[in-house]
C-alpha cells in the first residue's frame, strides 16, 4: 500500500517557518532600537505578554478572572522576598512564584469555580480588592504600604547578572515564546478541545465525558501560575514592588489586552499587550484629554471590533500561509502536480 | 468600653450608612436586573447627579427638591443616550458591554475632571444642625438623607408594583424572551431600565452629597459600596439591595467603632467572598432560571 | 519664453550677491544654549493640584530666569526649558517617564516626583545614570547616604512636626491629649510616626491613632470611638485635604469641641471649602503666608498662567528652581556632580520666604534634605491667618 501523501503535500514546515522568521525578528529587535527607553518598553511588553497569555488560558474555559493581578502579586512578593530576605538564587525564587501562584489558584479554583458567569467575575474582582488590602496590612510578610524595594535584576547559572534592559529582553522573550509554545501545543491536545467543550456547554461536556469542574481548574491553576511567573518578572524588572502594582485595574489592563487582542488565539494576547502597553506613551501629549480618549477608544473597540484584532488578522494570516504553502516546493513531487496524481 | 450608648449609637450610625447605601445601589441592581449589565459607570451617574444639584441648588440658589428632580431627569436623559448609542448595539454580548461600561466610567470621569477641576467642593445641605440626646447624637442632614431615601425607595416600591411599566420591567427581568413573545416592547423597556437606574444613582448622589463632599472622583467608592451590597443581597433583588445595604452599613459600623477603621473595610470584601461561596445568588436573590 | 527664464535667474542671483556683499555681516552673536529640566509628577488625576503646584512652581522660576536673560555658561547663554511628564501617581509610570527623559530627552536634572511610591521607584534608573533629582514625596526612605544624586525640596513631616507642635503646645497650654486619624497608605504611616515624635517630645500624650482606607467617605464610625476618648486635639496627619474637610464636619457634628490640628501636606483653603464654618479654628502647618505680598504676586501669575489656584506645596519648587538655578550660575556648569557638590557645601539659600537650609544627616544619614521656613496658620471666619514663622 503506498504511504497516504499527508494533505499538505510535504509543505507542513511553512507555518512553523513563519513562526521562526517572526520569533527571529523578535530576537533581534534589540539590535535595531537600541535606546534604553524603547528597550525598557519592550521590556514591559513581554511582561505583559506573559501575563495575557495567562489570562487567555483562564477565558478559554469561560471564566472570567478579574484578580489576575491578585495572582500576580503572590508571585512577585513570593519571588521578591525569597530572594531579598532568605538569598534564594534568581531561577529558583521565579519558579518558586510561579509554583505559588498556581496552588494558590489550585486550591482556591476548587470552591471557587462553582460559580459561573457573572458571579465568579464579582468574586475574582473581590478576590483582588482583598489581597490587595491584605498586601498593605500584613506589613511582616509583604512589607506593607512600602513594599520590598532592592529587589536585583535576573541572575542565570553560567550568565550572570541580567543588567543591561537588553539582557532582560532576551530572557523575558525567551520565557514568552516557550509559555506561548506550551499553551498552543496545550490548545491542540485533548485537553485543548476539553477546555473549548466546557467552555461552549458545561452541561453538553459533561454529557460527553468531560469533568468541567477539573478542566476549569486545571486552566485556572496554570493561568494563575502564568501570573505568577509574569510577577516574578515584574518584580526582578522594576526592582521594586508595593501594593499598588496590583490592584483591580491592573487586572482589567490584562482582560483589555485579550479582548482587543482576541481571546480565541494565544496570539491574541500577546497582540493585544503590544497595543494596549504603549498606549500611554502614545497619548503622553494629550495629558489633560487622555483619560477621556482612552475611554471612547475602549467604547469604540467593543463596538466595532469586538473579537479583537486577532480575528481581523485571523484570514488574512490564513490567506498568506496557504499562498506561502502553494508556492513552497514540496518534497520529492514535480512542482505544480499533486502528489499521487497520475502524470 | 461598650456602653449601652455606644452601642446605640452604632447601631444608629449603622442604619443610616445602610440607608445610604442602598440608595447607591438600587439603581445598579435594577441595570443588572433587566439588563444583566454589571455597570461599571453607575458610580459617575452618581457623581453627575450630586453635581447637577451642586449647580443649581448651590450655586443657582434653587429649592434643593426641585433641584434633585432636575438632576435625576437630566441623568435620565443621559441614560437614555447612553443605552442606545452604546449598549443596545451588544445587546447579547454580556463581557463587550461590560468592557464597554468600563471605557463609560473612564470617559465620564475624565470628561468632569476637565470641566469641574479635581478640588473638593462643598454642597450645603438644606438642612443644618443636630439631634442631640443622652443616648445618640445624630447630624439633621443625615436624617434628611434617610427621609428621603425611604421616600425613594417606597415610590420605586410602588412604580414597580403597581405601574404597567414596573410591571413590564419585571417581565423582562424574569424572562426577556417570554416577555417579547406577550408583546412587551422589550427594547423600550431596556432603556427604560437603565434610565430608570441612572435617575436612582443621580438621586443617590445628590443627597449623600451633602453628607460627604463633592468631588469627581466620588463616584468609585459609590461604586465598590454598590457592587458590595448588591451581592449580598443578590443580583437583581430590590429587597435584597435593602437587606443587604443594611447589613453592610451595621457591620461596618460596628467594626470601624469597635476595632478600628482598617478592618471594616476588609470585613466587607471578605462578607462578600463568604456569600458568593454559599449562597452565589445572595442572601435574598433568585436562582438564575 | 526660456531666454526669458534665463535672464530672469540670472538677475536674481546678481541680486542676491549684492545683497550678500552690502548688508554688513550681523555682529557675533553670542552663542545660544538650552538647559533642559526634566519633571515628573502627577499631572493628571487626584494629585493633579500638587502636580501643578509643582511644576508652576518650577517653570516660573525658570520664567524668571528666561526674562532675566537666561544663564551664561562659559560664552553661552542659556535658557531653562521645562521637559515635564506624567507619571499618574505611579511606579511603572514614572519609571517609564524618567527612562524617556533620561535616554529620549538627554536630561541629567530631574525635578519631582511626587508621591512615594514613584520616587522609590525612580531611584535605580536615577542612580545609575547620575541623574540629579530635586524631588518631594514624603517617605523617609527618599533619601540615603546611597543615592547620592537624590535631594528632597520638600520638607517632610519629620523637619517641621515637632517645631510646630512644639510651638502650639507652649501657646496652648491646656492641650494635654491627642488622637492621630491617617489614611493607610506609605505617607500615612510615615507622618503617623513624625507626628506622634512631636506629640511626644512636646509632652501630649497620644490617646488614640487610627487609619482608615482610601476612598472611606463616612468617618462617623470611626469619630464616634475617637470623640469618645475625649482627646484635647484631633490631628489629621497625612489625610488629603478634602478628607480633612469631610473628618472635621464630621466630627464637629457629632459633638466634637476641641482643637484640631493639620500637621501634613498643604491645602487648607479646601478644608475651608469643604467643612463651610466648622473648619474655624483649625491650627495648620502652612509652607508660605498667603497674605504676603509676594506670595499674592505668584499666586496670581499661576492661576494666569494655567487657569487653576496654586497650591502652597509649588512654593518649594518655585524657591527650590530658583535655588538650582542659583547653584548652576555659580558652578558655571549642569554636571549633576558638579552641581551635588554644591548643594551638599551650601550653608544658606535666601529665598522669596527667608533662609532655606540643607540637613537631615540625623534621620536620613546623608544631608539632602532641605529646611524650610514655615508658618503656624488658623482659620479665623473662613480665612488664613499666620500666628507665626517658624525658620530653620
Amino acid at each position: 500500500m503506498p504511504k497516504p501523501e499527508r494533505a499538505s503535500g510535504g509543505r507542513g514546515w511553512v507555518t512553523p517557518a513563519a513562526w521562526a522568521v517572526v520569533i527571529g525578528a523578535a530576537f533581534a529587535l534589540p539590535s535595531l532600537f537600541a535606546s534604553a527607553f524603547w528597550l525598557y518598553l519592550f521590556d514591559v511588553i513581554l511582561i505583559n505578554g506573559v501575563m495575557a497569555l495567562g489570562l487567555n488560558i483562564i477565558l478559554k474555559t469561560g471564566q472570567v478572572s478579574m484578580a489576575h493581578a491578585g495572582f500576580m502579586a503572590i508571585g512577585a512578593y513570593t519571588c521578591a522576598q525569597l530572594i531579598v530576605k532568605l538569598g534564594v538564587p534568581f531561577l529558583a525564587a521565579f519558579a518558586l512564584g510561579g509554583a505559588a501562584a498556581a496552588l494558590s489558584a489550585l486550591v482556591l479554583g476548587r470552591i471557587i469555580l462553582r460559580l459561573r458567569g457573572v458571579y465568579f467575575l464579582l468574586f475574582t474582582f473581590s478576590l483582588n480588592e482583598f489581597l490587595f488590602l491584605l498586601s498593605k496590612n500584613v506589613t511582616v510578610l509583604t512589607g506593607g504600604n512600602t513594599g520590598v524595594m532592592g529587589i536585583p535584576p535576573p541572575s542565570l547559572p553560567l550568565v550572570g547578572a541580567l543588567r543591561s534592559k537588553a539582557a532582560f529582553y532576551y530572557f523575558a522573550l525567551t520565557v514568552l515564546v516557550l509559555a506561548s509554545g506550551l499553551v498552543a501545543a496545550l490548545y491542540r491536545s485533548p485537553f485543548g478541545r476539553a477546555m473549548d467543550a466546557v467552555r461552549e456547554s458545561e452541561l453538553l461536556a459533561t454529557a460527553v465525558g468531560y469533568n468541567p469542574m477539573r478542566v476549569k481548574v486545571v486552566a485556572f491553576g496554570v493561568g494563575c501560575g502564568l501570573a505568577g511567573l509574569g510577577g516574578g518578572l515584574f518584580a526582578s524588572f522594576l526592582g521594586y514592588i508595593a501594593p499598588f502594582n496590583f490592584t483591580f485595574w491592573e487586572s482589567v489592563n490584562f482582560l483589555l489586552m485579550n479582548i482587543v487582542g482576541g481571546a480565541s488565539f494565544p496570539a491574541g494576547a500577546v497582540i493585544g499587550a503590544v497595543i494596549i502597553t504603549p498606549l500611554p506613551e502614545l497619548l503622553r501629549a494629550y495629558v489633560v484629554w487622555q483619560q477621556v480618549l482612552y475611554g471612547f477608544l475602549l467604547m469604540l473597540l467593543m463596538r466595532f471590533l469586538p473579537d479583537g484584532l486577532a480575528s481581523l488578522l485571523a484570514a488574512p494570516a490564513r490567506a498568506l500561509l496557504a499562498r506561502l504553502r502553494a508556492a513552497a516546493p514540496a518534497p520529492g513531487v514535480d512542482s505544480g502536480r499533486r502528489a499521487g496524481e497520475k502524470a | 468600653m461598650l456602653t449601652l450608648a455606644s452601642l446605640a449609637q452604632i447601631v444608629v450610625n449603622g442604619l443610616a450608612a445602610g440607608v445610604f447605601y442602598v440608595l447607591m445601589a438600587l439603581g445598579f441592581t435594577l441595570i443588572f436586573g433587566i439588563l444583566r449589565l454589571v455597570n461599571f459607570a453607575h458610580g459617575e451617574f452618581y457623581m453627575l447627579g450630586a453635581f447637577v444639584v451642586y449647580h443649581l441648588y448651590a450655586q443657582l440658589g434653587m429649592n434643593f427638591f426641585v433641584a434633585l428632580a432636575a438632576a435625576a431627569v437630566a441623568v435620565a436623559a443621559v441614560g437614555v443616550l447612553v443605552e442606545r448609542v452604546v449598549f443596545a448595539p451588544l445587546r447579547s454580548r454580556e463581557l463587550s458591554m461590560l468592557m464597554s461600561a468600563l471605557g463609560l466610567q473612564i470617559a465620564i470621569q475624565g470628561i468632569m475632571a476637565v470641566v469641574e477641576g479635581v478640588e473638593g467642593l462643598s454642597l450645603p445641605s438644606p438642612v443644618q444642625g443636630v439631634y442631640r440626646s443622652g443616648w445618640i447624637t445624630f447630624p439633621y442632614d443625615r436624617l434628611l438623607v434617610v427621609g428621603a431615601g425611604l421616600v425613594v425607595l417606597l415610590l420605586f416600591y410602588a412604580f414597580i408594583t403597581w405601574t404597567r411599566l414596573g410591571q413590564a420591567l419585571r417581565a423582562v427581568a424574569q424572562d426577556g424572551d417570554a416577555a417579547l413573545m406577550q408583546g412587551i416592547p422589550v427594547n423600550f423597556v431596556y432603556t427604560a431600565a437603565f434610565a430608570i437606574g441612572c435617575a436612582l444613582a443621580a438621586i443617590g448622589g445628590a443627597l449623600i452629597g451633602p453628607v460627604f463632599s463633592l468631588q469627581v472622583y466620588m463616584g468609585q467608592p459609590a461604586l465598590l459600596k454598590a457592587f458590595i451590597v448588591v451581592i449580598l443581597g443578590g443580583l437583581g433583588s430590590v429587597p435584597g439591595a435593602l437587606v443587604g445595604g443594611l447589613v453592610l452599613g451595621l457591620g461596618e459600623s460596628a467594626f470601624a467603632t469597635l476595632f478600628g477603621g482598617l478592618t471594616s473595610d476588609m470585613f466587607g470584601f471578605l462578607m462578600i467572598m463568604g456569600i458568593l461561596l454559599w449562597k452565589p445568588t445572595g442572601l435574598l436573590g433568585r436562582a438564575e432560571a | 519664453m526660456r531666454r526669458w527664464m534665463r535672464s530672469v535667474t540670472l538677475s536674481c542671483a546678481v541680486a542676491a550677491l549684492a545683497a550678500w556683499a552690502v548688508v554688513p555681516p550681523a555682529e557675533a552673536q553670542p552663542k545660544k544654549g538650552e538647559i533642559k529640566i526634566g519633571f515628573i509628577s502627577a499631572l493628571s488625576g487626584a494629585g493633579i493640584g500638587w502636580g501643578m503646584g509643582m511644576l508652576g512652581g518650577l517653570e516660573l522660576a525658570a520664567e524668571d530666569i528666561n526674562n532675566a536673560g537666561g544663564i551664561k555658561i562659559g560664552d553661552t547663554v542659556n535658557t531653562i526649558k521645562v521637559i515635564a511628564y506624567d507619571d499618574k501617581y505611579g511606579g511603572p509610570g514614572a519609571v517609564q517617564a524618567a527612562q524617556r527623559l533620561i535616554s529620549q530627552d538627554g536630561v541629567n536634572i530631574i525635578v519631582g516626583p511626587l508621591g512615594s511610591v514613584p520616587m522609590l521607584a525612580i531611584a535605580d534608573v536615577t542612580e545609575s545614570n547620575k541623574v540629579l533629582v530635586l524631588s518631594n514625596s514624603y517617605t523617609t526612605k527618599a533619601l540615603s547616604a546611597k543615592k547620592p544624586y537624590t535631594f528632597r525640596l520638600t520638607p517632610t513631616s519629620a523637619e517641621f512636626a515637632t517645631p510646630l507642635i512644639g510651638w502650639i503646645a507652649k501657646q496652648r497650654p491646656k492641650l494635654k491629649t491627642a488622637a492621630i486619624i491617617s489614611p493607610n497608605d506609605e505617607t500615612g504611616k510615615e507622618v503617623m510616626s513624625h507626628d506622634e515624635r512631636a506629640y511626644e517630645k512636646a509632652g501630649i500624650k497620644v490617646v488614640i491613632r487610627d487609619f482608615y482606607e482610601r476612598g472611606t467617605q463616612d468617618f462617623v464610625p470611626v469619630l464616634t470611638k475617637i470623640v469618645a476618648a475625649k482627646p484635647d486635639i484631633i490631628d489629621f496627619d497625612g489625610s488629603t485635604p478634602a478628607d480633612s474637610g469631610v473628618i472635621l464636619k464630621q466630627a464637629r457634628q457629632i459633638g466634637y469641641q476641641g482643637q484640631f490640628i493639620k500637621g501634613g501636606g498643604p491645602g487648607t483653603l479646601e478644608i475651608i471649602r469643604v467643612a463651610g464654618d466648622f473648619a474655624n479654628g483649625l491650627l495648620y502647618y502652612s509652607p508660605w503666608d498667603p497674605n504676603d505680598a509676594k506670595i499674592k504676586a505668584l499666586m496670581a501669575r499661576f492661576e494666569a498662567k494655567y487657569k487653576m489656584p496654586f497650591n502652597a506645596l509649588g512654593i518649594f519648587f518655585y524657591e527650590g528652581g530658583h535655588a538650582l538655578f542659583d547653584a548652576i550660575k555659580k558652578t558655571q556648569t549642569t554636571s549633576s556632580d558638579g552641581l551635588r557638590q554644591f548643594l551638599e557645601q551650601q550653608k544658606e539659600f535666601q529665598g522669596v520666604q527667608g533662609r532655606y537650609v540643607w540637613g537631615g544627616e540625623a534621620d536620613y544619614g546623608i544631608r539632602h534634605q532641605w529646611i524650610a521656613p514655615f508658618f503656624v496658620g488658623e482659620v479665623q471666619a473662613g480665612k488664613e491667618v499666620m500666628l507665626m514663622k517658624i525658620e530653620p
